[in-house]
């Protein structure tokens, strides 16, 4: 009776125990089929989100590269440039193009899309091309242009200044032309110095002080309102010559 | 102590729903705002359609451009001022240019 019972019991508990072991085999394989599948799933994330960040910073640097390449086409064709400033912004845009199509060789190496996206922030932080490229090409024309214009300026002093000097009682307006003639000598100058200030803005530079262009395009304007006035002085005095 | 009654305790799960919601709601709101303000910046500069900015010089700078006319029948002294000028087509439009390109902000 009491082996049957015994016996019993243990019929039970080995059920139990074989049922048991199903159970948490099966429990154990659908864990490991999902970790496995996670995995996969994890890995396929990644994929798509460096392809994703990849694309994005390819987008950039061609945009850039693109940009580069039309103020190359321009910088070239212009008649507006002067042989030195056009040599300088040549060996500029050549050299930000080249840290682009590193950069690019940089990106699509990248392993994992944190590298990637940040390689696509060097893109915009190391190379600045709308922001400082750009600009620089566009204040080194203007300064070009406004050297040309004062270059013209002084000319028509001191042809003004040789019609006063023609022309009797006419000290009051030499001296005037005189004055004329010294500021835009010194405006010249200006320009000039202020050109080469341009020139040799940084990246680093500008990362630093983002209002240094402004700056400079605040001292040529301050430079065309003394020509202006100037050019003002010039005329009142040859309108007063009799 | 009272112990809770059913409709106490589904009322206690309600409240936790909600507040749990409310969590994931506002983390989703913050990780979003976050993302587009990187992209933001990275952006930064890449697009030509920037803020729309003054195309012209400015009030200061226009009541600056008025210069007379010469009145010389002398025609070297006629040439070499206009070819002087600063305020022609020429010089405006450099600087107009020049001001909205510099105008772009970050």
């Amino acid at each position: 009776m009491i082996t049957k019972k015994v016996s019993k019991k243990a019929a039970v508990i080995t059920a139990l125990a074989v049922l048991s072991s199903f159970g948490f085999n099966a429990l154990a394989t659908a864990v490991n089929e999902q970790g496995a599948n996670r995995s996969v799933q994890r890995q396929a994330q990644q994929q798509k989100a460096l392809d994703a960040a990849v694309a994005a910073g390819e987008t950039k640097i061609d945009n850039r590269l693109r940009r580069l390449e039309t103020l190359l086409d321009r910088i070239n064709s212009t008649d507006k440039l002067s042989n030195a400033s056009k040599a300088y912004l040549t060996s500029e845009v050549s050299s930000t193009s080249t840290d682009l199509q590193d950069l690019k060789s940089e990106l699509l190496a990248a392993e994992s899309a944190k590298q990637a996206r940040e390689t696509t922030k060097s893109v915009v932080q190391d190379t600045r091309v709308y922001l400082l490229v750009v600009k620089k090409v566009h204040l080194t024309k203007l300064s070009d242009h406004m050297l040309t214009k004062q270059a013209a300026l002084l000319s028509f002093a001191e042809l003004a200044k040789a019609r006063a000097e023609a022309t009797a009682n006419s000290e009051a307006a030499v001296a005037k032309l005189d004055t004329a003639i010294a500021n835009t000598t010194s405006t010249m100058t200006a320009t000039t110095t202020t050109q080469q200030m341009i020139f040799s803005v940084t990246t680093e530079q500008f990362n630093q002080d983002k209002k240094v262009l402004k700056e400079h395009f605040a001292k040529l304007k301050e430079l065309r309102r003394q020509n202006i006035a100037d050019y003002r002085t010039i005329v009142e005095v040859v309108n007063q010559l009799r | 102590m009272h112990k809770l009654s059913q409709a106490g305790f589904a009322a206690m799960q309600l409240v936790l729903i909600v507040v749990v919601l409310v969590v994931a709601a506002a983390t989703g709101y913050f990780v979003y705002t976050a993302n587009n303000s990187v992209t933001d910046t990275l952006d930064a500069g890449s697009q030509s359609t920037a803020a729309p900015v003054s195309t012209s010089t400015t009030e200061s700078d226009e009541a600056d451009t008025t210069v007379p006319e010469l009145e010389t029948s002398d025609e070297a002294l006629q040439q070499s001022a206009n070819e002087a000028n600063p305020v022609d087509d020429a010089s405006n439009s450099e600087f107009a240019e020049t001001n909205q390109v510099i105008a772009e902000e970050e």
